[in-house]
C-alpha cells in the first residue's frame, strides 16, 4: 500500500468509526422510542459530506459513489424529508460494513472486491420514500428577512421543526473579544444547549471595534422568556423572544418533547401578533448599551418584550475604560491533534529504554568516583545531577508510554457494531452494556485484542444468549445481555465480557472432549469442573459439530487464547449453568519496556516479565509433593506445577544451598499457572526487550537479551514456551490425586 | 505582489485539496481555517484578497460568514467564493444574497476553481 493510500485508508476508516458511533447514538433514543438528537444525525451527515470529498481527491470513485447516494439520504434525512426508522437505520448500518470491504481493497487489492450494486439500490429506494418536507412549521414571515435570509436550508428546517414543536424562539446576543471567543462562545454554547437547541449563530461585525463581534443566536427552546433569561443570568448576553413557546402542531408525528419538564402554559401566538412582528436586530438592547451599537439601529423601534440579563461589571469596564492593545488574533484552530506512525513511537521508546540503561551504567560510574573523590565533593555533585537525570527521565518515559495509549473504546465501539449485526442474523435480542471504555492500553495491544475480543462476543451470542423464546421459558427477560467491562488493576487491564445466557454446561465439555480424544476416559473422570471448562481452550475444541455462519469460522477459544498469550496476557472463565459465562483477560498496559523480576538461578541471573508473574512464594521441602513424576505443590487448593530453571537450561548449582527453602516464582500464562523453582530473587527492573542473536534463538525458554547495569547481557525468559513445556502437549495441568502423592525424598 | 486568500472549510482533506490547486497556480498565499470562529478571528488579522468559504459548517456557516464578511469595513468589498457539494439551489441562492461573488459546487477540478476564483478577484473590486 502506497504511502498516500495507507494515509487515506486511515483517515476514511476514522470517519466512519465515528460516523458508526453516531448510528448507534442515533438508535439508542429510537428504540427506546424517544427522539434523536438533530445535531447527531447532522453530524453523521458531514461525515459522510467529508468523507466523499476525501475519496473524491484521491480518486476511490466506488467510494465517492456509496458517499454520494448516501449522503443524499443523510441530507433527506436531516431535512425532514425523509423519517429515520429502524429500517433506514440497517441501511445505513449496512453502509458501515461496505465502506470497510471497501477500504479493505483499498488496502490491499487481492482483497475479495465489494459489489456496492444492491446497496446504492437500497439506499434510491430510500430516497424515493419521500420527498416532500414533513408538513409544519409554517411562514417564517414572523422573523427578520436579515436573518431569515441567512439560514441555510438545514438550519431553516430546525427553525421549522422548532416552532412546529411548540417550542419558543429566542435570539441570545452576546459580544465577544475575538482574542476569546472560542472560550466565550464555548461556554455559553454549553449553556444554552442545556435549554434548548441551538440553531445558528449569526456573527455581525462591530463598526467600533474590529476586535469585537456580535453573535446573535437563535435559539429554539421550551422554556419562557422569563425561565431562560434566569438560566443565562451568569451570561454577559440580551435575551429577545422572537416567538413564543405554544402547543405542537397537530399534524405530523409529534413524541413527547425530549425534557421532562411540561412547556409553560403561554397561549399560542399567531404570527401577526404584535409581540413578535417587525423584528429589527438593532431594536432589541444589547447588553452593553455602548454608543457602537445604538448608531446600528436603522428603523424605529417596535415594542418588544425584551430582557437583559444582568451584565457583568468586570467586562463592562473591559468595554468602556480599556482599549486592549492591536489583538494578535491567534489562528490556532480548536481542535489540535498529530496523527503520528506508532513504529516512529517504537523508536522514541527504544531510545527511551536504552537511556535508561546509560542511567544504570552512570550508577556504577558514581560508585568509582566516590572510591577515588577523597572529600567527596565531586561525588556528591554528580549524585544530585544524576537524581535529577533520572527523575525527568522517568517523566519522558511515562510521557512517551502515554502518548501510545488509547482508550478501549476503539474496540468496544466495533463490538457495539458486531453485536447489533448478529443479534439480528440470529434472531436474538442482544443488548451490549460497555463500561470501562475509557481505560486505556498501548496501542498495539488494543489493535491485537479486536480480533479476540470480537470472536468471544460472537460466541456469546451465538453459544450463550438462548432465543427470545426460551429466555421468557427459562424466566429471564426476553433481551440477552453482553456486558464489557474494563478497569485497570496495578499495572494491568482487566477485561470482562459476561453473559447473561445458558452457561456452559461443563459435563458436556468433558463428554466432546473424550469423544475427540481430547482426553481419555480416564482422565475425565478425575477432571474438576473448573478444569472442564478450560478445555475449551484447547485446539480443536469446539462445543457445537455443525458450526454457524456466526461462530464458525475456522477459529476457536485456542486461538483466542493464544491471542492473548502473546500479549502476555491471561484469561479465564467462569460460567454457571443456565445463568451465563464469563471470561476475564489481564492485559499488561504496554509493551516494550516491561518490569521484570530479576532472578537468580545456579548462578545465573534471568528476568521474568513481571506482567507474567503472580507472585512469589517460599516452599519447604517438604511441601513438595510428586505426581506422576511432575514436582508439585499445592497454593491455596490448587495443584501447582514446578519447573526447576537450573534443570531446564541444564546449568549445575554450585556449593551449598543458602537457605531452607527454595523460591517459587508463579508465572501465568493465558489460565495455566506454573511455579518456577530459583535460587535468588534479586529485585524488578525496568528493562527494553532486545533481539536475540542467531545461537541463542534456537534455545526454547529465552525470549530475548536485555541490558541490566554495568553492560551485563541478561537472557529474558519466555514464559509462554515454559508453560507450554511444563503442562505437556495435551495442555492439561496435572491432576491432582491424593492417594500417588508422596513426598520427595 | 500574492494574493492573500482566506480558505474555511471544516474539511481537512477540502481545504488541503484547495490550497494545493493555489499554490500550485502560484502568486496566492493561503491562510487555512476549519471553522467559522476561527474565520471570524482571522478576518481583522489582514486585508484579504480573496475569500474561499465552504456553505456548510456547523454553527456558522458559510452564508453567515459571508452576510459577516460584508459587514466589516476591511473587507466589505473583498470577493467571496462560496463552496458547496450541495446541488440545493436555496442554499447557493441565499449565498449570493448574503453577498458571495461567486458560487461553485463540488466536486470540481483545479481549472474550474482557478477560473472561479480569478474571475472573482478581478470582477471584484476587492483587490483594487
Amino acid at each position: 500500500m502506497s504511502g498516500s493510500a495507507a494515509e487515506f485508508v486511515s483517515e476514511a476508516q476514522e470517519i466512519v468509526e465515528a460516523f458508526s458511533r453516531l448510528l448507534l447514538d442515533l438508535e439508542a433514543p429510537l428504540r427506546r422510542g424517544e427522539e434523536f438528537d438533530p445535531d447527531i444525525l447532522n453530524a453523521a451527515f458531514r461525515a459522510i459530506h467529508t468523507l466523499k470529498g476525501l475519496a473524491a481527491l484521491t480518486g476511490k470513485q466506488e467510494i465517492v459513489g456509496l458517499s454520494d447516494s448516501l449522503e443524499n439520504c443523510l441530507d433527506a434525512l436531516r431535512l425532514g424529508r425523509c423519517e429515520l426508522d429502524q429500517s433506514v437505520l440497517d441501511v445505513l448500518f449496512e453502509c458501515v460494513d461496505a465502506y470497510g470491504q471497501l477500504l479493505a481493497v483499498v488496502a490491499d487489492p487481492r482483497a475479495e472486491p465489494y459489489e456496492t450494486g444492491p446497496l446504492l439500490s437500497r439506499l434510491s429506494q430510500l430516497l424515493a420514500r419521500g420527498t416532500q418536507p414533513l408538513p409544519g412549521g409554517g411562514t417564517l414571515d414572523w422573523l427578520d428577512p436579515t436573518m431569515a435570509g441567512v439560514l441555510t436550508e438545514y438550519e431553516e428546517h430546525r427553525l421549522r421543526e422548532n416552532v412546529r414543536r411548540g417550542r419558543g424562539i429566542y435570539r441570545v446576543r452576546a459580544k465577544f473579544d475575538l482574542t476569546v471567543i472560542d472560550i466565550g462562545i464555548e461556554a455559553l454554547k454549553t449553556k444554552l444547549s442545556a435549554c434548548g437547541e441551538v440553531i445558528t449563530y449569526l456573527p455581525s461585525a462591530d463598526a467600533a471595534a474590529d476586535d469585537k463581534i456580535e453573535m446573535d443566536i437563535l435559539v429554539g427552546s421550551e422554556l419562557s422568556l422569563d425561565e431562560l433569561t434566569e438560566q443565562l443570568a451568569d451570561q454577559d448576553v440580551g435575551v429577545a423572544q422572537l416567538r413564543a413557546p405554544g402547543v405542537p402542531e397537530s399534524a405530523g408525528p409529534a413524541p413527547a418533547p425530549p425534557r421532562a419538564s411540561a412547556p409553560p402554559s403561554v397561549p399560542a401566538v399567531s404570527p401577526t401578533s404584535a409581540t413578535i412582528s417587525g423584528m429589527a436586530p438593532a431594536a432589541m438592547a444589547t447588553p452593553t448599551e455602548s454608543p457602537a451599537s445604538t448608531t446600528m439601529s436603522t428603523s424605529a423601534p417596535t415594542p418588544l418584550r425584551t430582557s437583559i440579563a444582568a451584565s457583568n461589571p468586570a467586562a463592562e469596564r473591559h468595554d468602556d475604560d480599556e482599549q486592549p492593545a492591536p489583538p494578535d488574533v491567534s489562528l490556532r484552530s480548536l481542535s489540535q491533534t498529530v496523527r503520528v506512525d506508532l513504529r516512529r513511537l517504537d523508536v522514541l521508546m527504544n531510545l527511551v529504554g536504552e537511556l535508561a540503561l546509560v542511567e544504570a551504567n552512570l550508577d556504577t560510574v558514581l560508585e568509582r568516583l566516590r572510591a577515588r573523590d577523597e572529600n567527596g565533593d565531586l561525588a556528591r555533585e554528580f549524585k544530585d545531577q544524576l537524581r535529577t537525570m533520572s527523575r525527568k527521565l522517568t517523566l519522558l518515559q511515562q510521557g512517551i508510554l502515554e502518548v501510545r495509549m488509547v482508550p478501549l473504546g476503539q474496540v468496544f465501539d466495533k463490538l457495539a457494531r458486531i453485536v447489533r449485526k448478529i443479534g439480528r442474523e440470529s434472531g436474538k435480542d442482544v443488548r451490549l452494556a460497555i463500561s470501562g471504555a475509557e481505560t486505556e492500553l498501548d496501542k498495539r495491544i488494543v489493535e491485537e485484542l479486536s480480533d479476540p475480543l470480537m470472536h468471544m462476543v460472537r460466541n456469546a451470542i451465538d453459544h450463550g444468549i438462548e432465543s427470545p423464546d426460551d429466555r421468557v421459558g427459562a424466566g429471564k427477560p426476553a433481551r440477552g445481555t453482553i456486558e464489557l467491562l474494563a478497569y485497570q488493576k496495578g499495572n494491568r487491564v482487566i477485561i470482562e465480557i459476561e453473559d447473561d445466557g445458558r452457561g456452559i454446561d461443563w459435563r458436556n465439555i468433558r463428554d466432546t472432549a473424550v469423544r475427540k480424544g481430547l482426553l481419555t476416559p480416564d482422565e475425565a473422570q478425575e477432571i474438576t469442573s473448573e478444569q472442564a471448562i478450560n478445555l475449551i481452550f484447547m485446539p480443536g475444541f469446539s462445543t457445537r459439530d455443525q458450526a454457524t455462519s456466526v461462530s464458525g469460522r475456522g477459529v476457536g477459544m485456542d486461538v483466542v487464547k493464544t491471542n492473548i498469550a502473546r500479549l502476555s496476557g491471561m484469561i479465564d472463565v467462569r460460567s454457571e449453568p443456565g445463568r451465563g459465562t464469563g471470561f476475564s483477560i489481564a492485559l499488561p498496559v504496554t509493551l516494550a519496556i516491561i518490569q521484570a523480576l530479576v532472578i537468580e538461578t545456579a548462578a545465573q541471573t534471568f528476568c521474568v516479565p513481571l506482567n507474567s508473574v503472580l507472585e512469589s512464594i517460599m516452599v519447604q521441602d517438604e511441601d513438595i509433593d510428586t505426581v506422576e513424576g511432575h514436582a508439585v505443590v499445592s497454593l491455596r487448593g490448587r495443584t501447582l506445577p514446578l519447573i526447576d530453571l537450573a534443570t531446564l537450561f541444564d546449568l549445575e548449582r554450585t556449593g551449598e544451598r543458602e537457605h531452607e527453602y527454595i523460591y517459587v516464582v508463579v508465572v501465568g500464562l493465558a489460565q495455566h499457572r506454573v511455579g518456577l523453582v530459583v535460587d535468588e530473587l534479586l529485585g524488578q527492573q525496568d528493562v527494553v526487550i532486545k533481539p536475540l542473536g542467531k545461537v541463542l534463538r534456537q534455545i526454547p525458554g529465552i525470549a530475548g537479551a536485555t541490558e541490566l547495569d554495568a553492560n551485563r547481557t541478561v537472557l529474558l525468559l519466555d514464559v509462554a514456551t515454559i508453560v507450554a513445556e511444563a503442562i505437556g502437549a495435551d495442555g492439561l495441568s496435572p491432576i491432582t490425586r491424593d492417594d500417588h502423592v508422596r513426598p520427595v525424598a | 505582489m500574492a494574493r492573500c486568500v482566506l480558505l474555511v472549510d471544516d474539511s481537512r482533506a477540502m481545504r488541503d485539496y484547495v490550497s494545493a490547486i493555489l499554490e500550485e497556480a502560484g502568486g496566492f498565499e493561503v491562510d487555512e481555517v476549519g471553522n467559522g470562529f476561527d474565520a471570524l478571528r482571522a478576518l481583522p488579522r489582514r486585508d484579504y484578497d480573496l475569500i474561499v468559504t465552504d456553505i456548510n459548517m456547523p454553527d456558522v456557516s458559510g452564508i453567515e460568514l459571508a452576510r459577516f464578511v460584508r459587514q466589516t469595513k476591511r473587507h466589505a468589498l473583498t470577493p467571496v467564493v462560496a463552496i458547496s457539494t450541495d446541488a440545493s439551489a436555496a442554499d447557493r441562492d441565499r449565498a449570493f444574497a448574503a453577498g458571495a461573488t461567486a458560487f461553485l459546487a463540488k466536486p470540481f477540478t483545479a481549472e474550474e476553481f482557478l477560473a472561479v476564483a480569478r474571475q472573482a478577484c478581478e470582477g471584484g473590486a476587492g483587490s483594487a
